[in-house]
């Protein structure tokens, strides 16, 4: 479904990326995993050609080449993108951040009773403005969002970074939930809450570049590979 | 007194209707639009070669002659925003500012070209040009009429902000317009037509101020100075701020006369340079 290869992507002058390879195969969840800062943000946004300019290698997706694409049209094509910083609008209701996304874009079967229903927490909030929500609310209102452009590939940067516990298991059965639905998704995250929860296979970037593919079980069987690029025992 | 009152809420209303087109491009498109205050002066001279075309003047030429001028400002401006600053989103301010700049120069040659550099002046429609009796202050009917139409224009744009999705789209570009691009929609045709509202308003507000007073190719620069001041008052982006801010130095403007007439002018100044300096200690307390 969506293949890159030798990956390069830069910051202006500032090369971020040198050469990531990832295969996300129809169905698949795919986990993204690395220390901050070595390229899993940089990596998603040029998927999406959002800041970053890829400068060398191949984005696909359905076999067709995204690089220069403009992002809406990118979006259009399938891809949805949930963003680190979640970027609700702040100044709009829950339900008027929905409204954003045209009404039957994609044509899939997402509409906003059904995003309502994947996280019920926003349908009791729906009046309230996005820039008071919690961290957690606000990451339920971008996914649920982004559905609503009915992706067939999702690509979900660092979903339960800074949020409760609670919040995660909640946020992780929603990506569960997605999967069984049938769409693709690739996950960074820190941990290895995603990868145990629903994890198809794992690329790990370190400085820029992938440096391991597996499936989820070989990476979670072999804790050196974690120690070296997460520095984290698995919690 | 109450005479004076409704001469500043008048002169608001007006800068509001061109302030308000001036936040909303910049809110959406960061554009600083220096032509906005030609585009105002633009309104005003179609509207007098338009009224004697229209039927001469009766309230419903004139309610024409505005509503066309308007029409055609916003026209121009759709065309000025697809030609030439959809080319140039991504380029250094200055040069978006520069060619904004080129703009003002433009119109204003045509302007003069077309309709000369003397003074003209916009008959007020014949039927509009007596006064109200209040109590026991006289008010030119012509003001309140006015008044009424910002009033009408204020309730149109709130509630399309507030209840069409179009609005919606409008709220949060101005929060976060690379947001908008990535959940599917062309920002393109978001900026091509804030930006022809933007025009349309301000061809308005020209349009329909021109009976107050002489229209001359001058007119661009004198309005364009005060909408400024509006806008940066009432926060960039802001049409809430830009209302108040609008108002609020209308009245200042209207009552100064009476009170402090050489001071007037200088007052506005004052209470921008206040609301600058206050704005920046807040940020500076945030960032602490």
């Amino acid at each position: 479904m969506m293949k890159i290869r030798q990956l390069h992507a830069a910051y202006g002058r500032i090369e971020a990326l040198h050469g990531v390879d990832l295969d996300v195969g129809e169905g698949e969840v795919v986990c993204l995993v690395g220390r901050n800062g070595v390229g899993k943000t940089s990596t998603m946004r040029a998927i999406v050609q959002e800041l970053i300019q890829v400068t060398k290698g191949t984005v696909e997706f359905d076999g067709a080449s995204v690089v220069g694409v403009p992002s809406h049209d990118i979006i259009k094509r399938g891809i949805g993108y949930v963003p680190e910083d979640r970027r609700a609008f702040a100044s709009l209701t829950v339900a008027e951040n929905l409204r954003v996304v045209r009404k039957g874009a994609g044509n899939g079967q997402w509409t906003v009773d059904g995003v309502y229903a994947l996280f019920p927490h926003l349908a009791e909030g729906r009046k309230r403005l996005a820039g008071v929500l919690s961290g957690g609310e606000q990451q339920m209102l971008s996914i649920a969002r982004s559905l609503l452009t009915n992706p067939r590939l999702l690509l979900l940067d660092e979903p339960n970074e800074g949020l409760a516990p609670k919040i995660i298991d909640e946020i992780i059965a929603a990506i569960l939930k997605l999967k069984q639905e049938r769409v693709s998704m690739l996950v960074s995250e820190q941990s290895l809450r995603t990868i145990r929860a629903c994890g198809d296979r794992v690329v790990v970037i370190d400085r820029g570049a992938s440096v391991f593919h597996g499936t989820a079980a070989e990476f979670l069987g072999n804790p050196e590979i974690a120690r070296q690029y997460l520095m984290v025992s698995g919690h | 007194m109450a005479a004076q009152l409704l001469n500043g809420l008048t002169e608001g209303m007006m800068l509001f209707l061109i302030a308000s087109g001036l936040t909303l491009i910049f809110g959406i498109t960061r554009i600083v639009n220096f032509a906005h205050g030609s585009l105002y002066m633009l309104g005003a001279f179609l509207a007098y070669h338009l009224m004697p075309m229209l039927g001469g003047s009766t309230v419903a030429s004139f309610a024409s002659a505005v509503l066309l001028s308007a029409i055609l400002v916003g026209l121009l401006g759709l065309v000025f925003e697809v030609l030439i600053l959809r080319r140039i989103y991504g380029a250094d301010d200055l040069l978006q500012l520069i060619i904004t700049l080129a703009l003002v120069l433009i119109l204003r040659d045509v302007v003069k070209a077309i309709w000369g550099a003397n003074d003209i002046s916009v008959p007020m429609p014949a039927s509009l040009s007596g006064a109200l009796q209040i109590g026991g202050t006289f008010l030119p009917l012509f003001q309140i009429v006015a008044f009424a139409v910002g009033l009408v224009v204020i309730t149109l744009m709130v509630s399309i902000m507030r209840f069409t999705r179009a609005g919606v789209l409008l709220r949060a570009a101005t929060d976060d317009r690379g947001m908008v691009a990535l959940l599917g929609i062309n920002q393109a045709w978001i900026f091509s037509s804030v930006f022809a509202v933007g025009c349309f308003l301000a061809g308005l507000a020209g349009a329909l101020a021109a009976p107050f007073g002489n229209v001359n190719y001058l007119l661009d620069t004198n309005i364009i100075v005060m909408a400024f001041v509006v806008v940066v008052i009432g926060g960039l982006g802001s049409l809430s701020g830009a209302l108040i801010a609008a108002l609020s130095v209308g009245m200042v403007k209207g009552l100064g006369v009476i009170y402090f007439p050489r001071l007037s002018t200088v007052l506005i100044f004052l209470i921008m340079a206040a609301v600058l300096v206050i704005r920046s200690l807040g940020r500076g307390a945030i960032s602490k």
